[in-house]
């Protein structure tokens, strides 16, 4: 597999504090790769020494296949894009101000595009108005549209549903959809929306405590965050009896609970329910969220 | 680098600082030149060096805004994701620095002459302008004072770009100017205080009283440690040296700064320019 980053063994040390332990991230190229931790993790200082902006105390990265330790690294870092914590942008300037600078400093010898990249962002009115005076929801816009502009193959971006509005929560997930599908952009998200995560990632990276505690694709959590319900009956010994005929996978939680893994076909079990006299207390569907995967994971990690 | 410097100058070129201190140095300069030709007549050379503090003092202010325009929104992330080295932006920072210095001291002087010559008339240029020494000495002293406005630009850039904060770069570049000036050559060379009569500097008649510091050691005594290190802060030497020397002399040649001055003052520009990059090359940027 092609990898965009990769790291091996990074370490980053504050001083005494040991942020990054033995990182070991693979960024597949072409995808969207969810960084997720909790506060303090080293989610947000992996991203800066990926991005240059930090120097890593040991270990190495790979960026397009160029190991840091090599004069061609910067070389390979101009063809990613970043926002980290805050939007990187002239307060005192506007939008399309900023958008200029931002076309000055990669070289790109025309205005073309900087009007479709703000009205892609959703800022395409705002005129003259200072950035200083933007809210955190249309920084973080501004961000993206900067980082776009010298055409990346890869975009970190840390926290970017920070401040941002419902609505624009929404059409950030589609753009940031929208260009992995239609311009094979390869992100970097740290998010602790949960929930707004799962809706894009195809990979994901769980870091605690600097590690790295799984890597893992969304399909494989998919597999392993599979539905169930959870039937509460008056016999569960006559019922694992119907589960066993149908062949379902199931745990018996206690004497009137069952929990049934996979697709479960209500109509025929409570047909059969009935044919055998039993009663059907209550019926539960649950579906195991990246949240749930999330806390089961740590949970796991801390009882260890 | 070309980018980047293109980046840096339009960034300058938007900066209300900038333009703040470019019109302030000139409205500075014009008052100051009305209160000199109301009280005396000195000549072009003293009046030049007296007044270029005025500048350089404006230029430790509007130094830290233009290239902490890096550090503001964080501005210095976008640049080293487009590729570019801490190096190369230290470099583009330390040229915009100069480049900004430049503008405001020849804004000033020129500001200042016009104005000056205005109001008095050619013989502002006083009492020196006929003697043969008059034009090697005015072109040293321009020459100092370019010496001390790369000295400052680059201990200010320096001070921005370690401490990523405007404030303490101003505060550390005037207190770098005050201190220096304290423990300059000269006052050391005139500063007395043992009487109210013995005291040095000027009247309100701007008569100048000074006299001699007995526990001045002349160039070329063996010297202690301590005064062979406050001699290497030739910046504040530059800035006190010539106004006050220039009042006691009798002919140009007296008062021409010797050339170790310019050596030292450009010494200490580069060397705080080198460790600073050295330390901003190892910084954790936020």
């Amino acid at each position: 597999m092609e990898y965009v980053i990769e790291t091996k063994n990074l370490c980053k040390n504050y001083m005494k504090n040991q942020v990054l332990k033995d990182l070991n991230v693979h960024v597949p190229k072409g995808s969207i790769y969810g960084l997720v931790g909790k506060n303090g993790a080293g989610k947000s200082t992996f991203m800066r020494v990926v991005c240059g902006i930090q120097d890593a105390t040991a270990g190495e990265y790979k960026l397009f296949g160029v190991s840091n330790s090599t004069s061609q690294i910067n070389k390979a870092r101009s063809r990613m894009g970043a926002v980290i914590e805050t939007v990187s942008m002239y307060p005192g300037m506007s939008a399309k101000d900023n958008m200029k600078q931002q076309y000055r400093l990669l070289g790109i010898p025309s205005w073309d595009g900087i009007d479709e990249l703000l009205e892609l962002v959703g800022l395409g009115n705002t005129g003259k108005k200072k950035a200083k005076n933007f809210s955190l929801g249309m920084r973080q816009r501004l961000g993206l549209a900067m980082t776009l502009a010298g055409n990346p193959d890869c975009i970190v971006l840390d926290e970017p549903m920070n401040g941002l509005d419902p609505e624009g929560i929404i059409e950030m997930r589609e753009t940031i959809l929208k260009l992995n599908k239609e311009k094979d952009i390869t992100f970097v998200i740290s998010s602790h929306i949960l929930d707004e995560l799962a809706k894009v990632a195809t990979h994901y990276g769980f870091i605690d405590n600097g590690h790295l505690v799984e890597e893992i694709s969304a399909d494989e959590i998919e597999k392993k965050c599979r539905k169930s319900s959870l039937l509460e009956v008056n016999d569960s010994a006559a019922m694992v009896k119907i589960l066993e005929k149908k062949d379902y996978e199931y745990v018996v939680e206690s004497d009137n609970k069952i929990t049934v893994y996979g697709d479960f076909d209500v109509n025929t079990v409570l047909q059969d329910m009935l044919d055998n006299s039993l009663k059907l207390v209550a019926l539960y569907a649950t579906n195991e969220s990246l949240e749930s995967y999330y806390l089961n994971l740590f949970g796991e990690k801390k009882e260890a | 680098m070309g980018n980047l410097l293109r980046v840096n100058f339009m960034s300058m070129l938007k900066s209300k600082i900038f333009w703040a201190g470019i019109i302030f140095s000139i409205l500075l300069i014009y008052l100051n030149a009305d209160a000199y030709s109301l009280k005396v007549k000195e000549d072009f050379i003293s009046t030049i060096t007296y007044n270029y503090t005025i500048p350089v003092a404006i230029i430790a202010c509007v130094i830290p805004f233009v290239v902490g325009s890096d550090f503001d929104g964080g501005i210095i992330r976008n640049k080293i994701m487009a590729g570019l080295s801490k190096g190369q932006i230290y470099f583009a920072n330390v040229i915009l620095s100069l480049f900004c210095s430049v503008v405001i001291a020849v804004v000033s002087f020129a500001g200042w002459t016009i104005v000056t010559l205005g109001k008095i008339g050619p013989e502002r240029f006083g009492r020196w302008v006929s003697d043969s020494n008059f034009t090697g000495t005015l072109i040293s002293v321009f020459i100092h004072l370019l010496c001390v406005l790369v000295a400052i630009s680059l201990i200010s850039t320096a001070l921005t770009v370690i401490g990523e904060n405007k404030a303490i770069a101003i505060v550390g570049i005037l207190l770098v100017i005050m201190v220096g000036n304290i423990v300059s050559d000269a006052t050391r060379r005139y500063a007395t205080d043992t009487n109210k009569e013995d005291l040095v500097g000027f009247t309100d008649d701007f008569e100048p009283i000074m006299k001699p510091n007995p526990y001045y050691v002349p160039e070329g005594t063996p010297k202690k440690f301590m005064y062979q290190l406050v001699d290497s802060t030739d910046i504040s030497a530059q800035l006190y040296y010539s106004p006050l020397d220039y009042v006691v002399a009798d002919s140009p040649e007296q008062v021409r700064i010797p050339v170790r001055y310019d050596i030292g003052v450009l010494a200490d520009g580069v060397l705080v320019s080198v460790l600073a990059l050295v330390i901003f090359k190892h910084k954790n940027i936020k």
